[in-house]
């Protein structure tokens, strides 16, 4: 009956870390070697004009096909790789894609410069910003 | 987990220590008893609470042997709630007496009516139930607001949750000197341009709404036009590479600029905002009621205490 008490406790102890540990939200789960985070070259207005977009392709050409549009920090391969002028980055949909060299700068954050920026695997199994 | 699993180890042989000691069975499950709680506050430490949401109709049971005179019963995702106020009116609930979870912005906003799940709802597929939903379907113009969403293959949730955050649905007229008005609190310019996308896209809904800038104020037009807003968002950011945008990342996008909304959609919860950020100083961070050591996790937790479980919701329903 005793172990029979705590087996039913562990059980409910398990379950219960378990279900919690569904409902956290999202968390770096670790870095990602081989990678750090840059800046757009953008100024501020730049950063905040929804009319303007950056392009990323699949491959280090703009014939290569346009993948979509580059967020204002991104997974930029460390140390760069550039090919014909286009770094080599990745998406936040894992895929590995190409934008213009010249569109980025080192990460430097305004309001806090000691700030840090670690491209991490996310518990949501994708890439992100840890 | 591994850490919680080393705590029940260590619990379990606390717990038989003081079997040995005290031989008592009901001292032993109260020993037990208190020995788990310690373990639950071990790994509660670690996790912060994150609303889950559920979008769609829930998995059904799909029985391999029919049972005799059971009906069939089919549930077609994408059917409008048929009870839109039917689970506020509950009395009792958590919270401060109005209960249940369906009492809209006062149970969300105060964070404390409610459970803010928006459990009981009976809303499914690409309407999404919500807590936010229902405080739009209170209103006398929101059942209709919700099927010209649909039209645009807008998730009801996400386009509630944006007249709670704006006006708490109340449709507002523009304070002098500005043109932001209505129950999404839109510019004459922004509506304008929205509300032509919308029709150009789908010209059966001319004949559903307010024409001309008259439309701003008739919340069942205007929630047309902050649909295709929040449409072009969504759309802006699965091209940013987020596949499934949530209300929570239009958020970002709408409140920092487009660059940042995906930026912020890919952010661990403790990453600070100032750095995710970087072209913003600190009195821009200000102006948007934040500092640079504040986390993700609680921008995003005050968002969720406005509008609850509509936050994590898709924004796009096809």
């Amino acid at each position: 009956m005793r172990r029979f008490t705590i087996y039913v406790c562990a059980g409910v102890l398990i379950i219960t870390c378990g279900q919690r540990m569904k409902a956290e939200g999202l968390h770096a789960v670790r870095p990602l070697a081989g990678y750090a985070c840059m800046m757009l070259n953008l100024t501020d207005a730049q950063m905040r004009d929804n009319s303007l977009v950056v392009p990323v392709y699949a491959g280090p050409s703009t014939t290569s096909g346009r993948v979509g549009n580059a967020s204002a920090i991104v997974i930029a391969k460390s140390p760069l790789h550039i090919v014909n002028g286009f770094a080599e980055m990745l998406f936040p949909n894992g895929a590995t894609v190409w934008i213009d060299a010249k569109m980025l700068r080192p990460y430097h954050s305004e309001s806090n410069p000691t700030a840090h920026c670690t491209p991490s695997l996310m518990s949501n199994g994708k890439p992100g910003l840890g | 987990m591994n850490e919680c699993i080393v705590a029940l180890f260590r619990v379990a042989e606390i717990r038989r220590a003081s079997i040995r000691a005290c031989g008592s069975g009901i001292a032993a499950l109260v020993s037990a008893v208190l020995a788990s709680g310690l373990g639950l506050d071990l790994c509660a430490s670690a996790f912060g609470q994150v609303p889950q949401s559920l979008s769609g109709a829930p998995v059904q049971v799909q029985p391999y042997v029919p049972e005799p005179g059971v009906p069939l019963i089919t549930i077609t995702p994408g059917a409008l709630n048929p009870f839109p106020v039917g689970d506020g009116t509950g009395s009792g609930g958590d919270g401060t007496g109005n209960g249940g979870d369906g009492t809209g912005i006062a149970a969300d906003g105060a964070g404390t009516g409610g459970d803010g799940n928006g459990g009981g709802e009976t809303g499914s597929g690409s309407v999404g139930s919500s807590t936010a939903l229902s405080a739009m379907l209170a209103q006398p113009w929101g059942t209709v607001a919700v099927a010209n969403t649909q039209v645009l293959g807008v998730n009801a949730s996400a386009i509630a949750a944006t007249c709670v955050l704006e006006s708490g649905c109340q449709n507002i007229a523009a304070a002098s000197g500005s043109t932001v008005s209505g129950a999404f609190q839109m510019t004459n310019a922004t509506y304008t341009s929205d509300i032509n996308a919308a029709l150009a896209g789908n010209p059966s809904l001319s004949s559903q709404i307010t024409p001309g800038l008259a439309g701003k104020m008739d919340p069942a037009t205007e929630a047309v036009a902050a649909a295709q807003d929040l449409k072009s968002a969504a759309t802006s950011l699965q091209s940013s590479g987020i596949s499934n945008p949530t209300v929570l990342d239009t958020r970002g996008y709408y409140n920092f600029g487009a660059r940042y909304g995906a930026t912020l959609a890919q952010a661990s919860d403790d990453q600070n905002m100032g750095s995710l950020l970087p072209t913003y100083s600190p009195s821009q961070l200000a102006a948007n009621g934040i500092t640079p050591t504040t986390t993700v996790g609680q921008w995003r937790q005050s968002i969720i205490a406005k509008i609850g479980n509509a936050a994590n919701q898709p924004v796009l329903s096809g």
